[in-house]
């Protein structure tokens, strides 16, 4: 029955279903019911588009996924082999140990945020190097080289120092404004920090040339060390910018000019963020020109 | 890391294309967008894992819905038999007396099944026990032919056949009853 609804009968067999339903009312009537019911089925439901966010996890879950896999070279089969592990543990253990000596004893001061944290990895997820900056600039271990409480000089300063003229903005309410910019592996990093009392927005910036998006990624090793997640590049594209709520609770936002990316880390709430580096506010956007 | 790009991109090409229609089997069959996320999800990731046990060039998607038909049933597989109480000749004889007073097959639709909402429709749907539901989807809604069918669930073509016909009858019974629970019955009068 269900053959010949779904035109799936070969010729002689569709022949001889039809020459049964013409004497068998019972059949026909079957026949006709289910053909009904398909048809029904099909008119009435639809096919739905995937939702974006459900697109969105996939290709995140897919990104980490192969971020995940690069790291399975020889070092990290190494370290994830069980007899191994004990020796390795007690090495590291020596190795620390003599460090912290010889640290000690000359009086070697741990470097800050001048080095910025993620330096020497092949690639490094935009996102998560200014969530962990961002973490520098709460605990204070990020020391600027500029402080001001006017934007003009912070932005003086990068445009001199890093390459690119970094679109920021002038948030008349800060206590102070930082800059400083540092060298990511060969690639200029412009950072600039507002403190409003117990509120901070960290913004650091790369030349777009430098940051690119998975998985071109990949194939960039050794020249382009900073990627976007798939998502972040997606949601620029489509509206101009992106925005976050990370596993810290901390609001990122992204965006790009011309030449530079900027990525945005605050622990204000999102609609805050946006106010401050929206125009629109009387804290208006400030090109870092000389 | 090298080994990682030509997989990546493979399976990038091969498998991603079949998201809308993973998700849609996955939304039928749970009845549910966030579980049907959830299970899409999931059969990625194992597709991803065990992508290199796939031969390429093959068909993908039946692949894809192999896996997915796994996960949901570790997930959502319930008890399901075939309802107690389903009056199949109801609707027959009902058909046997609005058929020729019909204008054309809309008309003869609607007098059967009245104006469901389609979430009327997906909870009839959510009713069939599981491997009828399964086939009427595959087949109803998505499309698919009896071979592809029996690829992608690994029964025989015969099965499918035989689960499409109980399946929809069940299917057109359920219904009928929502249609009539939403007052089509005067239709009938």
């Amino acid at each position: 029955m269900s053959g010949a609804v779904d035109n799936q009968l070969l010729r002689d067999e569709n022949k001889d279903f039809h020459n049964h339903i013409e004497i068998c009312g019972s059949c026909r009537d079957e026949y006709e019911l289910e053909k009904l019911t398909k048809a029904y089925l099909k008119k009435r439901i639809t096919f739905v588009d995937v939702p974006y966010d459900v697109e969105k996890a996939i290709m995140a879950q897919f990104s980490s996924k192969v971020s995940k896999r690069k790291d399975h070279g020889f070092i990290s089969r190494l370290f994830s082999n069980r007899a191994i592990q004990p020796i390795l543990a007690v090495g590291l253990m020596i190795f620390v140990g003599i460090a912290l000596i010889f640290a000690n004893r000359a009086n070697i001061i741990l470097p800050n945020l001048q080095q910025p944290a993620g330096v020497g990895l092949a690639q490094q997820d935009a996102l998560s190097l200014a969530e962990t900056n961002f973490q520098d600039v709460l605990s204070g271990k990020f020391k600027p080289e500029i402080t001001a409480a006017a934007m003009s000089d912070v932005a003086s300063y990068i445009n001199q120092n890093a390459g690119f003229a970094m679109q920021l903005p002038s948030v008349a309410s800060a206590d102070w404004i930082g800059g400083l910019v540092s060298n990511y592996d060969g690639n200029k990093m412009a950072q600039v920090v507002y403190k409003m009392g117990e509120d901070y927005i960290y913004i650091c910036s790369f030349a777009k040339s430098v940051v690119v998006s998975p998985p071109e990624a990949k194939v960039a090793s050794g020249q382009k060390k900073i990627f976007l997640p798939l998502d972040c590049t997606k949601a620029i594209e489509n509206r101009g910018w992106f925005w976050s709520e990370n596993s810290n609770g901390d609001t990122q936002a992204a965006w790009t000019s011309d030449d530079h990316v900027c990525i945005a880390t605050s622990n204000l709430e999102k609609n805050d963020l946006v106010a401050y580096l929206s125009p629109s506010t009387g804290d208006s956007k400030e090109t870092a020109k000389p | 890391m090298e080994q990682a790009l030509p997989k990546h991109k493979n399976f990038e090409t091969e498998m991603l294309p079949h998201m809308a229609a993973l998700y849609n089997f996955a939304l039928r069959m749970t009845g549910d967008p966030d579980d049907a996320k959830d299970l899409v999800q999931e059969t990625y990731m194992k597709a991803y894992r065990f992508f290199d046990k796939y031969s390429q060039g093959t068909n993908a998607k039946a692949w894809l819905f192999r896996i997915m038909k796994n996960s949901y049933i570790n997930r959502y597989r319930k008890e399901s038999k075939e309802p107690d109480k389903i009056d199949y000749d109801e609707i027959k004889d009902f058909y046997a007396t609005v058929k020729d007073s019909a204008v054309d097959t809309n008309d003869l639709q609607e007098k059967i099944f009245g104006n469901l909402f389609e979430d009327e429709i997906a909870e009839a749907l959510q009713e069939l026990p599981e491997d009828f539901r399964t086939v009427v989807i595959l087949c109803d809604i998505e499309g698919y032919t009896y071979e592809e069918i029996a690829d992608f669930i690994e029964i025989p073509i015969g099965t499918v056949r035989s689960r499409l016909h109980r399946g929809r009858k069940m299917l057109r019974s359920m219904l009928r009853d929502y249609a009539l629970a939403r007052g089509f019955k005067d239709v009938e009068d």
